[in-house]
């Protein structure tokens, strides 16, 4: 279709914005892996220090790519689906707060007034301009999700008995799991650690603002997923000549997601004290829940590739998968689709692994968790962002793909590293290799009496593997901006690939409707969450001060 | 209303995850393997110490601060079971004993615990594990667990 | 083989057995870690 110069300058803008963030943020990638390593034992690089890197690291790429990304392939599915450009003034309102909101963040972190790491669990205290930057990203894809529900309710209006598309299904489910979730760290952040961080009041309650991250942490990797997966269910069969086995699979899926993505995320707290265990029993036992949405996603893909697979000639039990088109240029997107697919296998089960209760105890805070994450966020969610994000600006601005071949190897490339880099870290953390420590310093420094040598071969994976992935990135850099700097060739727009269904389904209303599932979603997080905060408010013994990560002596108020 | 392998695969989630669920009942129960319990707050936690209930049950009381544990070395005789209490004095620690499969959350204002049996004689290394500021790479505590003099 | 085109009468064979592994490797890596932890309390 054809898009206004309007809304295609909205989304170039915000894919550029992360995309050049991207390149501090995928540099403090590789600079993990070489101080973890013990390759150098310093305490920063170039002015910047590890703590800073790894911030910058987490926010940049979990954080500010991910919902730039997921806002501007909202709008162009939603315009694409739906065929109404969203309303200027809120685009505008939501872009402007997002990008100023971006930039007063990165400069907290990169003056190294923010290196609390993306989680910034207080007492540990960031500049209050962190705060408020972050919370300005997250309410301005607020802006952009209101407007789209608007835009879906008039033409739902107008279409009463015509079956939503799936992908506008799973864009309008993914950002409400990502408002209610928001809501929290939004709570979290302007009203316990703002006037906090600015000396107002005197102390937080720590187990408090942890639960309400982890009710904001836990979904907003489901919001970082579902555009992988609309992009599964409504791409991924075209694009390899097939058709989508089950639409209504699809539906089932992400209207499970719905209800399951948010009353889960005390398996985060597993060890934190005053919550108690029956509650930490009941969101292990509820993440089993949200799992069935990703089989039922892994089938129905595997059975729609192998339709497509069998119409082109494939046989026997496997062999046809070689049928597909892993390395064709004029459908790349496929290249980069399936490769997060297979990373996700892995990413998927380590995943349920973390969530089972006391099975936490094997790998909480190692390095099993980067790991685990490293296949799940830096697999199908970080390889769709970049296939998608090279797609769009070809599109967009209607000019070919720079260096074609080099495009369809990337995502190869990439998930060799990653597979790499995650078996080392995997295996370090169950050797018991922490997380979030430059281990460079001690314990990866035969010199410090803290030098544990088991660590080596682990760390020393997690650096090739991570030099590899660093490759990857660097070449998609040049392809995506490359792309950008050709010469224009063609018209502007927006052409989806579009799966057709293999069976006839009928149209089900409950299936097409969001009053009945929204209604058990807030039913499911009061029971899984009030017991939680209510823990977390009567039985924390006492609040706490601020403190910055480079002083033990907390910042107390002049009295 | 849905496909008949689709729905398969759906009843076969719902069969592994039971599987899973029962195993870890059968762990809770059985073997006692469980995350911290959760206990009311008290400001005694405050203070670093070791107790001796009789020749083989302790009590270690840690400390986490910024950025060390206290008790930074403990000993202990083999075969003892050893109650572990943890919080911190200011911003969170992370408290972990990865062969003895004590992991747990040094929080300020609340307090961790779990129950560890020292079967082996060794020297087991406490780490901090979650970020804790610039020193958090140097935050280790040690338990040494050896034969009590005769 | 024209006939298990037919999307009446396709069955997704593969894909069942594709499932059927990744159950089994769900199996395996959750079971190995459990037996960690056993072994480690």
């Amino acid at each position: 279709m054809n898009v206004s110069r309007f809304l295609k300058n909205v989304i170039l803008v915000e894919l550029f914005v992360p995309v050049l963030l991207l390149t501090i943020g995928i540099y403090h990638g590789l600079m993990q892996v070489i101080y973890r390593a013990g390759v150098i034992h310093q305490a920063a690089v170039a002015k910047l220090d590890y703590y800073q890197g790894l911030t910058l690291h987490g926010v940049i790429n979990a954080v500010v790519l991910t919902t730039f990304f997921a806002v501007a392939f909202g709008h162009a599915t939603i315009a694409f689906y739906l065929k109404k450009e969203p309303n200027r003034k809120a685009t505008m309102l939501s872009l402007i707060l997002m990008v100023v909101g971006t930039l007063l963040a990165a400069a907290a972190m990169l003056s190294g007034k923010a290196s609390v790491l993306y989680t910034f669990y207080p007492p540990l205290k960031a500049h209050p301009a962190f705060y408020i930057g972050t919370a300005m990203l997250i309410v301005g894809s607020w802006v952009a999700y209101w407007d789209w529900a608007v835009i879906y309710v008039r033409w739902k209006r107008d279409h009463r008995d015509v079956n939503t598309p799936l992908a506008v299904i799973g864009t309008l489910v993914n950002f409400t799991i990502w408002f209610v979730c928001t809501l929290a760290v939004a709570y979290e952040v302007l009203v316990l650690l703002v006037p906090w961080s600015l000396g107002w009041t005197d102390g937080v309650n720590v187990v408090l603002a942890r639960t309400l991250f982890w009710f904001f942490g836990h979904a907003l990797v489901y919001f970082w997923l579902l555009p992988s997966y609309i992009m599964f269910y409504t791409m991924l069969p075209k694009l390899a000549g097939g058709k989508l086995y089950s639409g209504m699979a699809g539906r089932i899926a992400f209207f499970m997601f719905l209800i399951l993505s948010i009353p889960i995320g005390v398996h985060h707290q597993f060890g934190d004290p005053s919550i108690g265990r029956g509650i930490k029993l009941t969101q292990s036992i509820l993440t089993f829940g949200v799992a069935i949405p990703s089989f039922i996603t892994a089938f129905t893909i595997a059975a729609s590739l192998e339709y497509a697979a069998r119409l082109r000639g494939g046989k026997g039990l496997y062999r046809w998968i070689w049928k597909l088109p892993f390395f064709r240029k004029d459908v790349f997107l496929f290249g980069y689709l399936i490769n997060g697919l297979i990373l996700f296998i892995f990413g998927g089960l380590t995943g349920l692994v973390n969530a089972s209760y006391s099975l936490n105890n094997v790998v909480h805070n190692t390095s099993f968790v980067p790991g685990h994450f490293h296949l799940t966020v830096a697999g199908p969610v970080f390889l769709a962002i970049l296939g998608m994000s090279i797609f769009l600006v070809s599109q967009l601005t209607g000019k070919k793909i720079f260096l074609p071949a080099i495009n369809t190897i990337i995502p190869y490339l990439w998930t060799v590293g990653v597979l790499i880099f995650s078996t080392g870290l995997m295996w370090g953390g169950l050797m018991g290799e922490p997380r979030r420590t430059n281990m460079g310093l001690t314990y990866l420094n035969p010199a410090s009496e803290q030098y544990h040598s088991y660590w080596v071969i682990s760390s020393m994976l997690g650096l090739a593997g991570g030099g590899i992935m660093f490759v990857a990135g660097f070449l998609y850099f040049i392809v995506f901006f490359g792309t950008f700097f050709r010469k224009k060739t063609a018209a502007s727009m927006i052409d989806f690939p579009v799966s057709e269904s293999l069976h006839e389904e009928k149209r089900i209303p409950l299936f097409d409707t969001f009053r009945p599932w929204l209604l058990l979603m807030g039913i499911i997080i009061l029971m899984a969450y009030l017991p939680a905060i209510s823990d977390a408010l009567n039985n924390t013994g006492r609040k706490a001060p601020p403190y910055l990560p480079s002083d033990p002596t907390p910042i107390l108020p002049k009295k | 209303m849905i496909d008949k392998f689709e729905r398969n695969v759906i009843y076969t989630a719902l069969l592994v995850s039971g599987l899973f669920i029962f195993s870890l009942f059968y762990a809770m129960g059985a073997k006692k393997a469980d995350v911290t319990e959760c206990l009311p707050y008290d400001k005694s936690y405050e203070t670093a110490r070791v107790n001796q209930i009789d020749a083989h049950t302790y009590q270690i009381f840690y400390v986490a601060r910024m950025w060390n544990f206290e008790p930074s070395i403990a000993y202990i005789p083999v075969g003892s079971e050893v109650d572990l209490f943890v919080t911190s004095l200011d911003v969170v620690h992370g408290f972990n004993i990865f062969n003895k499969n004590t992991n747990l959350m040094g929080v300020p204002g609340g307090v961790s615990k779990t129950t560890v049996k020292f079967e082996e004689p060794g020297v087991y290394k406490v780490v901090c594990h979650e970020y804790c500021g610039t020193g958090h790479q140097n935050m280790q505590a040690e338990i040494i667990v050896n034969y009590p003099k005769k | 083989m024209q006939e298990s085109n037919n999307p009446e009468k396709f069955v997704p064979r593969g894909a069942i057995a594709f499932f059927a592994l990744l159950v089994t490797l769900g199996l395996i890596i959750w079971f190995g870690i459990y037996f960690i932890m056993l072994s480690r309390i």
